[in-house]
């Protein structure tokens, strides 16, 4: 594992400017940079990657592909994802289509709470969540979506009901210390569930109260039923996991060596990774298994029923499911793209490769009897 | 007390403005009952072995933080006041400055830095010095991080108030015979006593409401068990519940308080006060200087050094790196802070002169209410004040007013307890006197009375503007559209593993308070005795 560089589309900003502002469809070429910076390769994506860096120049298609009249009202926009991260294409998506948007950022739960204080009384136009368990929480306050936005995705990504879609993917991983397991393929099981072993007593990282992990239980208790999930919970409390306040601080123990293994999203290594170069001492491991342990989770947005700019509303989440807002949250923020066509980050293995398991990602915000069970098992106080 | 002299308009007038800023500041109270009222399952919820345990662990917390920065507190203030420590001024300024800290900050560079396999354990390994490091997670890392940060609110008042404080009761004391031990057992510590308490009082609040640095650090608190709810729950009726708990043992607490009672008048007597007197020491005063500078170093020198590793990191190898920030928001944290200092002030001012003016049960009460909102985790207050503001004040709503009022709402007893010692130092004689040559009440309190007492308004206010200037929950769900402020950054960045990004506007929230700091020690024109 001592090889490999990444490349950037440093042009891709360029490309969403020129794709919002023209309507016909034309051709770009787009340089692929390599940038100095030697960032060291997931181990899962080894082979793949030596055939992207041969290709240094490729032709890139840029569609106009979001029809958005321009709508001058002000659009209000709750975003529980952080500025640093939906902050550019919040603005691409404000240029693009002479729309004022006014955004309020802050944690997901947090801006959710809020909603629910407000009512109908609402400023609100979209809600912009990190996870289905932030868009569950307000679902009474959403308007369905037009069956045109969420065919966008696939059926698994949004709500049954439309009241909501998937905007970009994540998933569960188990982050490991790369000096405790050399061989992730041999040394970790191929099922979460086997961490209950008593053999990884004390090398165990969890964060409990993160909302993507009671999504990730939830799928447990959906997958493998209530008895299964509750003897997999008590078996890794039993196991001493080390309770840590979110997904961060989890990456970070894992990087630190405080544990071996971890139970977190698989995009925040690579913003470690970025940080701390390939030094970083941590990886992520995608379960072959299968089953809840590697479910892939979604943030995702609503519109508000009391908005008064459900056109503008609707555009924007159009937009944020058009291919350069795909592109760019493939390219920036490492997350799964959801539409059909758009490439997703190389450093990532492939959607079909994780064994979606059979859940249905809506239930997912169904937390209530989740957090009941972390509560009984002792995972949460 | 009532007394003949006070019972008049003014009582009235200064009741009926201190109802008011009361009931103003119970809306978060109100809110709890309103939301707890629809709850089905509460008795489940509550009575749970964990939850008791939970109150357990949060106490032992507080009791420990509390005394510990009281202990600090005392030491650094007699050493400042009463050694020729050589560069006072700087050390005292130093000794200010961990309250500008944000505890989420503090917690990540904690564990980053001294956390069992965190830097400095991995130095230390590298070198071979030691094997052994003492895993800090959990209770120790907690209660050092809340101590080293919050023992401030007990140093400015202690100073203060020793720097008031008439030494010729401790040389008279002295020189009658009593020790050393004797003399500050029974001279000095009841004279310092209400400052001590006032000071003592907010660091048990903040502990109680703190959420960033026990989560961070892994101690399980009740604030913890309250987030829990709100943030992967998304159970407003828990949290609600778990809060109003939360708001019986901040009563608990400052019922505590007020069983202290110290003596009945603080003033002194004769018409100059004599200052402390130094003792001049040699080659110890070095050793004193730095013991004092262990102090600060953890509360503000270690995270600091922390930040700058992350911004130099990110600056020399880290990946593609942007900084996004821009005058405007640094702009905004400063002019957001100010109207939440004055804002403070105002409704400081009737609730302090009416406790100390005119003691009595009535003015207790509203006193101690003022005070809860410290007590509990800001995301309440916000929440509270998001649920009114809509529903009865909608113009206002996520406006700058809104916003301070929720400031005041979390930072007022800092500004009561400011102003309230240092009132119960004004010798009612003068006020006597002047209103004897028939000068009026209220003359008498602006010609004598406010000039008395405006060094500590100054100090009440630059507190609460160190404290808004940090402030992250409240803000991030009352603040306007489309706002930002340096500690929205620093969260927006961190929450996001964007430490590079994160430590560029924390560093500027530290440097920016460091001046205000300075102001707030050293532009006190009281009896300072320099090297």
């Amino acid at each position: 594992m001592k090889n490999l560089f990444i490349s950037i589309f440093i042009s891709s900003l360029a490309l969403f400017a020129l794709a919002c502002g023209s309507t016909e469809a034309e051709v770009q070429v787009v340089k692929e940079v390599q940038e100095v910076e030697v960032i060291k390769e997931v181990p899962v994506e080894v082979v793949r990657e030596v055939a992207v860096v041969e290709e240094r120049v490729k032709e890139v298609e840029v569609i106009k592909e979001v029809e958005v009249e321009k709508t001058p009202k002000t659009l209000v926009i709750y975003s529980g994802r952080s500025e640093s991260l939906v902050g550019p294409i919040i603005a691409q998506f404000s240029e693009a289509t002479g729309t004022p948007v006014e955004v309020k950022y802050g944690k997901t739960a947090a801006m959710a709470a809020t909603l629910l204080e407000e009512g109908d009384k609402t400023p609100a136009d979209v809600f912009f969540a990190q996870d289905p368990g932030g868009l569950g929480a307000v679902e009474s306050m959403l308007a369905t979506l037009p069956a045109n936005i969420t065919e966008l995705v696939p059926d698994w990504a949004d709500s049954p009901d439309r009241k909501w879609t998937g905007i970009s993917g994540r998933a569960r991983v188990v982050v490991y210390n790369t000096d405790a397991i050399s061989d992730p393929a041999t040394q970790l099981p191929d099922n979460i569930y086997d961490f209950i072993d008593p053999k990884w007593k004390g090398k165990i990282g969890w964060p409990p109260t993160n909302s993507s992990f009671h999504a990730m239980v939830t799928g447990m208790r959906q997958t493998w039923g209530e008895e299964k999930t509750k003897t997999w919970l008590e078996g890794i409390v039993a196991n001493g996991a080390n309770v840590y306040a979110k997904n961060t601080p989890t990456v970070e123990a894992a990087g630190a060596g405080e544990i071996e293994v971890g139970f977190v999203n698989h995009y925040y290594l690579h913003r470690f990774i970025a940080a701390n170069t390939e030094s970083f001492k941590a990886r992520n491991y995608f379960l072959p298994g299968g089953g809840p342990g590697s479910v892939v989770l979604v943030a995702g947005a609503g519109v508000l029923e009391a908005s008064d700019n459900s056109d503008g509303a609707e555009a924007f989440i159009k937009f944020m499911l058009s291919k350069p807002a795909q592109a760019y949250f493939a390219n920036e923020t490492y997350e799964y793209p959801l539409v059909e066509g758009v490439k997703k980050n190389h450093l990532l293995p492939d959607l079909d490769t994780l064994n979606l398991p059979d859940i249905d990602i809506s239930d997912l915000g169904d937390i209530a009897a989740t957090q009941k069970l972390l509560q009984e098992t002792g995972a949460l106080p | 007390m009532i007394k003949f002299r006070n019972i008049d308009i003014n009582y009235y007038w200064l009741s009926t403005l201190s109802t008011i800023v009361a009931t103003g500041v119970s809306i978060p109270i109100i809110y709890l009952i309103f939301r707890a009222i629809n709850a089905e399952n509460f008795v489940e919820l509550l009575f749970r072995e964990r939850v008791l345990w939970i109150i357990i662990r949060s106490i032992i917390l507080i009791l420990f933080v509390t005394f510990f920065s009281i202990v600090i507190s005392y030491l650094l203030c007699h050493f400042l006041i009463k050694t020729n420590v050589p560069l006072k001024k700087f050390l005292t300024v130093f000794c200010c400055l961990p309250i500008v800290i944000p505890s989420y900050v503090y917690g990540m560079v904690f564990v980053d830095l001294l956390g069992p396999k965190g830097k400095v354990n991995k130095i230390l390994s590298n070198l071979n010095i030691t094997d052994y490091f003492p895993d800090l997670y959990g209770f120790w890392g907690a209660a050092i991080v809340l101590t080293f940060l919050s023992y401030p609110y007990v140093f400015l008042p202690l100073r203060a108030a020793m720097l008031r404080l008439d030494s010729s009761f401790e040389d008279a004391s002295r020189s009658l015979g009593r020790g050393r031990f004797k003399t500050f057992f029974y001279i000095s510590l009841p004279l310092l006593f209400p400052a001590i308490r006032s000071g003592g009082i907010l660091v048990a609040l903040y502990t109680l409401s703190d959420f960033g640095a026990v989560a961070l650090l892994r101690y399980e608190t009740f604030t913890w068990a309250i987030m829990t709810q709100y943030e992967t729950g998304f159970n407003r009726i828990a949290a609600a519940i778990l809060s109003l708990v939360l708001v019986i043992i901040a009563i608990l607490l400052l019922g505590l308080d007020s069983l202290f009672s110290g003596p009945k008048n603080y003033h002194s007597s004769s018409s100059s006060l004599k200052s402390p007197s130094v003792e001049i020491l040699g080659y110890k005063r070095w050793l004193i200087f730095f013991g004092i500078c262990i102090v600060p170093f953890i509360g503000v020198v270690i995270p600091f050094i922390g930040l700058l590793y992350w911004l130099l990191r990110g600056v020399f190898i880290g990946g593609v790196f942007t900084f996004n920030l821009s005058f405007s928001t640094i702009f905004n944290s400063l002019y957001v802070s100010a109207l939440a200092s004055i804002f403070t002030l105002i409704i400081a001012i009737p609730i302090a002169f009416f406790a100390v003016k005119h003691k009595g049960k009535f003015s207790l009460i509203l006193e101690k209410i003022s005070y809860i909102g410290f007590g509990l985790p800001a995301i309440v207050v916000a929440l509270s004040l998001v649920y009114f503001s809509i529903n009865f004040a909608f113009p206002v709503y996520q406006t700058i007013f809104v916003l301070t009022f929720g400031y005041g709402v979390l930072f007022l007893p800092v500004a009561v307890s400011a102003l309230k010692t240092t009132l119960m130092q004004v010798n009612q004689n003068l006020e006597d006197a002047s209103r004897g040559l028939g000068i009026g009440y209220w003359v008498t309190m602006w010609r004598i009375t406010i000039p008395l007492i405006m060094p500590s308004v100054l100090a009440g206010g630059l507190l609460v503007f160190l404290l808004t200037l940090k402030e992250l929950p409240l803000t991030m769900i009352l603040s306007p559209l489309n706002f930002d402020s340096l500690a929205l950054k620093v969260w927006g960045y961190a929450s996001e593993a964007f430490f590079a990004e994160a430590a560029l506007p924390a560093l500027i929230l530290i440097l920016l308070s460091g001046p205000a700091s300075a102001y707030l020690v050293l532009k006190r024109n009281d009896i300072e005795t320099s090297t």
